[in-house]
């Protein structure tokens, strides 16, 4: 009897343990891929960033092996044109979600070491504001 | 950049408040008169009205609006024309679009969203292809082209002008860039991001908006073979 209620109080204490864990990753990534394009040219990745946690959190960084340069960018509409820029961080307020797709906000991987082949896994290592790092596992879509 | 075109919307809403303001005069007359009988008149009047409008709403009325919105647009719309013997087409249709290779996001997320349109409309797009005419010739050898066509979609093909022809073109389409050379080994090019639609003699049919509405293609494209048909 003693074991069995020793096991449970492990088993609740793990769950609780693990459940404080999770409210301390405030932010959560969904969605993201890698567009492919043809030779080495730059390519842009995109995702859903989540910031489930009461306080604004700015992504400050971003990292690549496959790329050169990397960085964080939006487009402007300057007189008609639509002009590429690079943001130095980029703002997800407390409980929001920052969408990254094509035309609009996105992670762009610059100069790209090699051509990348659809399916290729990636890692881009994404810097906060809060002192974390989110280690990001993606891969290259060819989605035309 | 002009977006977004209100005058559909405006159209259709000058329509029903047209017909609001049309039942309130009505219902005002009733009011006015004495006579019972052309008070129920008056009601029987409003009342054909709004069953006409109701059908007027439905699959086959919506038609029959949608046609005569559309036409007064067109007529709204002034045609623009273009020089046929620097773009010279050897089909009687084409969509235009001005980019350049290393692109890195405006230009392949518009030749993505035309390569599932393609994908998705064959039959309507057959003999229709697109041209992405290089607002980089620098940097954008044939070689280059061809193998940045060629990843989107076969009916994918390539322009590259001399700096006289390009500057005209340009010019002719409105298409406003800068080329960005502060950094020497890495440069964008900002530019307007439009596809057009021409036909072979010269003529602008339409020209949509960054990001494309392939819906809106595919509307413009089969309203314009039904009306070649005719």
């Amino acid at each position: 009897m003693k074991k069995i209620l020793f096991t449970l109080a492990l088993g609740l204490s793990l769950t609780a343990s693990a459940k404080t864990k999770t409210s301390q990753e405030t932010i959560t990534i969904k969605n993201s891929w890698v567009r492919l394009l043809p030779g080495k040219m730059s390519t842009g990745a995109f995702m859903e960033i989540t910031n489930s946690s009461n306080k604004d959190i700015s992504l400050i960084k971003a990292t690549s092996d496959v790329s050169q340069i990397t960085e964080i960018h939006d487009h402007v509409n300057v007189d008609g044109m639509m002009k590429m820029v690079a943001i130095p961080k980029l703002s997800i307020p407390a409980g929001q979600t920052i969408t990254l797709k094509p035309g609009s906000l996105h992670i762009m991987l610059i100069e790209l070491k090699k051509p990348l082949v659809a399916g290729q896994k990636i890692n881009i290592k994404l810097e906060f504001d809060n002192k974390t790092t989110f280690d990001l596992n993606t891969s290259v879509e060819d989605k035309k | 950049m002009d977006c977004v075109d209100y005058s559909h919307t405006l159209t259709s809403s000058l329509f029903i408040g047209s017909f609001a303001i049309l039942l309130l005069l009505i219902y005002l007359l009733s009011g006015l008169t004495q006579s019972l009988f052309l008070k129920r008149s008056l009601y029987f009047v409003i009342y054909t009205l709004i069953v006409l409008y109701a059908g007027l709403l439905t699959n086959k009325g919506n038609l029959v609006l949608n046609s005569m919105i559309k036409s007064i647009d067109s007529l709204n719309q002034d045609k623009r024309l273009y020089s046929t013997k620097i773009l010279d087409l050897d089909t009687p249709y084409a969509f235009i679009y001005f980019g350049y290779t290393f692109c890195p996001d405006v230009c392949p997320t518009t030749l993505g969203l035309l390569a599932g349109l393609y994908k998705k409309k064959t039959s309507e797009l057959k003999d229709i292809p697109t041209y992405l005419i290089t607002l980089d010739p620098n940097r954008d050898s044939d070689e280059r082209l061809k193998n940045y066509t060629s990843f989107f979609f076969k009916e994918l093909r390539y322009k590259r002008y001399n700096s006289n022809d390009l500057k005209q073109l340009t010019t002719e389409f409105d298409v406003r860039y800068k080329v960005n050379t502060e950094k020497a080994n890495y440069y964008t090019v900002d530019h307007s991001a439009f596809v057009y639609l021409v036909s072979k003699n010269g003529e602008i049919i339409k020209r949509f908006s960054h990001p494309i509405n392939t819906d809106e293609v595919i509307l413009t494209i089969n309203t314009m073979q039904k009306e070649s048909q005719k």
